[in-house]
């Protein structure tokens, strides 16, 4: 991405949709609807982890509310001085993402010597021993009662309490930094060599690629992303309880990612946001909310299989039934959506 | 063209979260409660409490209301996880027409939302009986049922004390609110003498729906009595495999948690359920008029017997009713500082006071099953109301 | 250990395992047939159970009379599942894409269930009774075993070998298979794929819902019975993937670690399971009988 190519029309526009975004977002919403906004964010850069493994790499993993999970009670560990210290929460937040991409390095050394749907099972079992340790195992985790009285973040001598438009600028800042990293790496020698084993594993390998390192490599980020996440999650609510990390929860993310397209970075917010306010939507119909939500999912993948991203190929595709004659260019981010 | 998709497909999302957000304070001459309703996996507890709070409401409204102001409950549905509880219960604390909140009826849940009830400064009813919440000090928080401390010792007590058990099955559900009331229990058997080492511990995973091997084992074992505790489904699946496990209650006293007594449990177990006892916050009917009372118009509006969820959402709102007169005001703060004068308060639980703990209650109940019917077997006051 | 406990936890680690297997089977037969993993397989299971519960409890069909009408009523749900969550999505570029759909359909049925019968867990008359109407108990040697396990892995173990002869014996279920495998080869020597798929997606329904049916006396119905499908899942994975016979095995094996982890390890029972099947992988990744066949997801 060089300075040439981000100043065309699409990115200038793309660049004043996000400053809309984050500054009239504050301007027109408050209160309640800003805790749904901001943990839709923080699920987004989630979110990102999923785009990295199942839209650049094709694996299916859903390890990302595990390492979710780490993040959040590594804070509420080092910041509550329950294990006998306290880091300042803003250092322990800078190196959640590195530890974490350290732990998910050597969890994904094992676990990437599965393949395909092997590897999917394994992130299963993986979910299902991490929740149970989460829920039980007391010195770390806390146990049923879960670890509250965890701390806000605090940078210097500005601590940012329970202003929620402090914290949106705050996430914003992440999510963009985020989104900016995402794109790098699809660019970089790594995006392709995903990109390679996603199309075929075979071909990849006959070509050089060495795919076990490159998965794994995948994977650390997408932990890192989800713990950091994690991380500045259990600082912005102050409570962290095992009942988040199990099983149901790690699908959402994957839902999140598949409903804003897989492959468009800026897909996988709206797609988080959507996902985060839906809810909210059927909170009149009380009782039969989880009822909308299955039958969103389902009407989702089945009208716009490939996210919101991928309306404008379903619109494209329709009206070129009428007009036969078939338009050049534009078509660069609808090679994106497909696999 | 993507990009300005994209534009285009915010500002919709933009326009959906703000469509939720208007809540500014209607300033109409209602006194408006907010209630956390259950859905989903937790569906049965979400109908209860629907049950309850609707009587409560009604009942109030049809005495004139609060203050001459007529009761709305404004509902927030947790479903069943706990981001989706923290954020209906986040919904309600937004709503600045609100004078009250009765929160969720699973401690971590109600733990999840707490600290921005601290910030809002709303009496807030965890309906949970975590310990753990009442440990927080939360200011603004308080809980009507009796508190897994109290719990474990009465069941310790009830054991030990009446039943002679010196070396009992613990069985729990290692759900949050059951695993800190079995270590609750577990410290209250140890301070009566009785030494419960790693043998005596049988938790197991909440979504158990097998507990033949757990009963298979304890058999094997010396152990003289079951101490079980679990929600109402695990509770009534316990009490099936009891039996066809061969338990004997006439050698093995069978010493439930509350949900053991709950018609939810009885009428699925049907007449494996007999023989147990059950140490519980409700039973139907209670062991005073007031719950007396309630029951019989419970039964009269629904056509069947209530449970737990109906009776703590009824006595919240109760208390709400209680203090806001008291204070003659509908502010936050002069509600909160009324629940502080509460004493004796004619609960359908049972006698309510104010305590330092934040927890109203102060009794228990100790039934058997006979018949599929819960009897009451007595009341307990664990403290002077 | 006692002999008798031992025989007892085997015993019910046994059915435990059968019932996971028909799970696990109808997984593996999906997979094949159209290659999709079922995440509502759970859910169907359920749905099953919830079927014969309202057959004979609303209905008070007798027992001959309400296996015909279940058989039916499961066949309409297998391929009503088919119609809105397979077919729509078979040309999806993403394999999660159809993923992500069964997720959602196991949501629906859930929620379905409780709409439709209530929250309040269902109890089921266990097929064998004592004259008081409990359920009866089978004693061999002291041990004491509740026939309803007896009748699960009977019940159980006829229904897969049937279902497995018709796969792998006879011509038409070889045929069946082919025609998943190649659609449009099937489609050229005029086979139609849609007739094959919905067959399998009707036994796959029948195996599953009688399954549900099975376990209802002892579980009773309630709508949380679909979380056996993550234990199917560990036996389909220990087994081999898309191996029949491995799949059976490994589920027979997870209800056995299940069964037998619960002495004195019980609060961590699920990381048994989870944890045997970690081991599996990563010593034999393409599980204990699967054959060394590149995976296809």
């Amino acid at each position: 991405m060089t300075l040439k190519n981000l100043a065309t029309p699409k990115n200038i526009i793309g660049i004043i949709a996000i400053i809309a975004f984050v500054v009239i977002v504050p301007q027109v919403v408050q209160g309640f609807a800003m805790t749904i906004i901001n943990v839709a964010l923080l699920f987004a850069i989630i979110s990102y982890g999923v785009s990295i493994m199942l839209g650049m790499g094709g694996q299916l993993s859903f390890a990302a509310v595990t390492f979710m999970g780490f993040g959040a009670y590594f804070i509420a560990n080092m910041s509550t001085g329950r294990l006998g210290f306290v880091i300042p929460t803003f250092l322990a937040l800078l190196l959640t993402p590195i530890v974490f991409a350290g732990v998910a390095f050597l969890i994904g050394l094992v676990l990437l010597k599965l393949k395909g749907t092997y590897f999917t099972f394994s992130t299963i079992a993986l979910v299902q021993v991490a929740f149970t340790y989460f829920n039980n195992f007391q010195p770390l985790f806390g146990g049923p009662d879960g670890i509250s009285g965890i701390p806000t973040l605090t940078i210097g001598s500005y601590s940012f309490g329970n202003d929620l438009t402090a914290w949106f600028y705050l996430i914003c800042v992440f999510v963009i930094i985020g989104g900016i990293i995402v794109e790098r790496i699809r660019r970089s020698q790594l995006g392709r060599s995903l990109a390679s084993i996603r199309d075929n594993e075979t071909a990849a390998l006959t070509l050089g690629v060495n795919t076990y390192l490159t998965k794994v490599i995948a994977f650390s980020i997408a932990g890192a992303f989800a713990a950091f996440a994690g991380a500045l999650w259990v600082m912005h609510g102050r409570f962290v309880g095992a009942e988040m990390f199990n099983f149901l929860n790690a699908t959402q993310f994957i839902i999140m990612a598949m409903i804003g397209g897989v492959n468009s970075t800026v897909g996988i917010v709206i797609g988080a946001l959507l996902v985060r306010g839906l809810p909210e939507f059927f909170r009149g119909f009380q009782g039969y909310m989880n009822l909308f939500w299955g039958v969103s999912i389902i009407l989702l993948m089945v009208f716009m299989p490939t996210g919101l991203a991928g309306i404008k190929d379903v619109i494209v595709d329709k009206f070129r039934q009428f007009r036969v004659k078939s338009r050049k260019g534009d078509d660069d981010d609808a090679t994106n959506t497909k696999a | 063209m993507k990009k300005l998709r994209n534009l285009g497909a915010l500002v919709l999302v933009m326009a959906l979260l703000a469509g939720c957000t208007g809540n500014g304070g209607s300033g109409d001459d209602n006194f408006y409660i907010g209630i956390i309703v259950a859905s989903g996996a937790n569906a049965l507890v979400g109908q209860y409490t629907q049950n309850g709070a609707n009587m409560a409401a009604d009942e109030i409204n049809a005495a004139g209301g609060i203050l001459g102001r007529q009761v709305v409950l404004v509902i927030g549905d947790e479903i069943d996880s706990l981001q989706a509880s923290v954020d209906a219960t986040n919904a309600l604390l937004f709503n600045d027409d609100l004078s009250a909140i009765v929160g969720s009826m699973y401690s971590q849940f109600a733990l999840g939302a707490m600290p921005r009830v601290y910030e809002t400064g709303i009496p807030f009813f965890a309906q949970g009986s975590s310990s753990g919440i009442s440990n927080e000090g939360n200011p603004y928080v308080w809980q009507v049922r009796p508190i897994d401390t109290f719990q474990g010792l009465a069941i310790a007590e009830f054991a030990v004390n009446v039943m002679g058990v010196q070396n009992p099955a613990i069985m729990f559900s290692t759900q949050h609110t059951f695993a800190s009331l079995a270590e609750q229990t577990i410290v209250a058997l140890q301070d009566l003498g009785v030494t419960i080492t790693d043998a005596n511990r049988f938790g197991f995973p909440e979504e158990e729906t097998n507990y033949l091997p757990y009963f298979a084992q304890i058999l094997a074992g010396d152990f003289d009595a079951i101490i079980a505790m679990a929600n109402q489904m695990p509770s009534a699946l316990i009490m099936e495999h009891a039996v066809i496990a061969g338990v004997d209650p006439q050698q093995m006293p069978l010493i439930g948690s509350t949900s053991f007594g709950s018609n939810v449990a009885i009428t699925t177990a049907g007449a494996s359920s007999n023989y147990w006892y059950s140490i519980t916050d409700w039973v139907p009917g209670g062991h005073t008029p007031a719950g007396r009372a309630f029951e019989d118009a419970y039964v009269a509006r629904f056509g069947e017997p209530s449970d737990l969820p109906a009776v703590i959402w009824y006595d919240a709102i109760m208390l709400i009713r209680h203090a806001a007169e008291a204070a003659g005001s509908t502010d936050r703060d002069a509600i909160n500082n009324a629940l502080h004068d509460i004493r004796n308060f004619p609960g359908a639980m049972g006698y309510f006071s104010y305590f330092p703990d934040q927890v109203f209650s102060t009794a228990l109940n100790i039934t058997r099953n006979m018949d599929q019917q819960v009897t009451l077997i007595e009341g307990i006051t664990f403290r002077e109301p | 250990m006692s002999l008798q406990l031992f025989s007892t936890l085997f015993i019910n680690g046994l059915a435990m395992g059968v019932v996971y297997a028909m799970l696990a089977m109808g997984l593996i037969l999906l997979i094949r047939a159209v290659g999709i993993l079922n995440f509502a397989q759970g859910e169907m299971f359920m749905f099953g159970a919830y079927i014969s519960a309202a057959l004979i409890l609303d209905f008070h069909l007798p027992f001959f009379a309400m296996i015909p009408v279940a058989m039916i009523s499961f066949i309409i749900v297998g391929l009503i599942f088919m119609f809105t969550i397979y077919w729509p999505l078979r040309k999806a570029s993403y394999a999660a894409t159809t993923i992500i759909a069964t997720m959602g359909a196991a949501i629906v049925l859930r929620e379905l269930a409780v709409l439709i019968w209530g929250a309040m867990p269902r109890s089921m008359p266990p097929l064998m009774q004592t004259p008081e109407g409990g359920a009866a108990i089978l004693n061999i040697g002291g041990t004491p075993l509740p026939w309803q396990f007896v009748l699960i892995i009977i019940v159980g173990a006829a229904l897969m070998l049937l279902i497995y002869l018709l796969f792998e014996k006879l011509y038409i279920g070889k045929l069946m298979q082919a025609a998943c495998q190649n659609s449009y080869a099937a489609n050229l020597i005029g086979i139609p794929t849609i007739l094959t798929i919905a067959a399998t997606y009707s036994i796959v329904s029948i195996l599953v819902s009688v399954g549900g049916y099975m376990v209802s006396p002892i579980f009773t119905v309630n709508n949380t019975l679909g979380t056996m499908q993550l234990q199917a899942f560990a036996g389909v994975v220990i087994g081999g993937f898309g191996n029949i016979k491995g799949a059976i095995i490994g589920s027979l094996l997870v209800g056995l670690i299940e069964v037998f982890s619960t002495i004195n390890f019980s609060a961590y029972r699920d990381v048994s399971v989870f944890l045997v099947l970690i081991v599996v992988l990563l010593l034999r990744p393409q599980g204990l009988f699967g054959e060394k066949i590149a995976d296809k997801a």
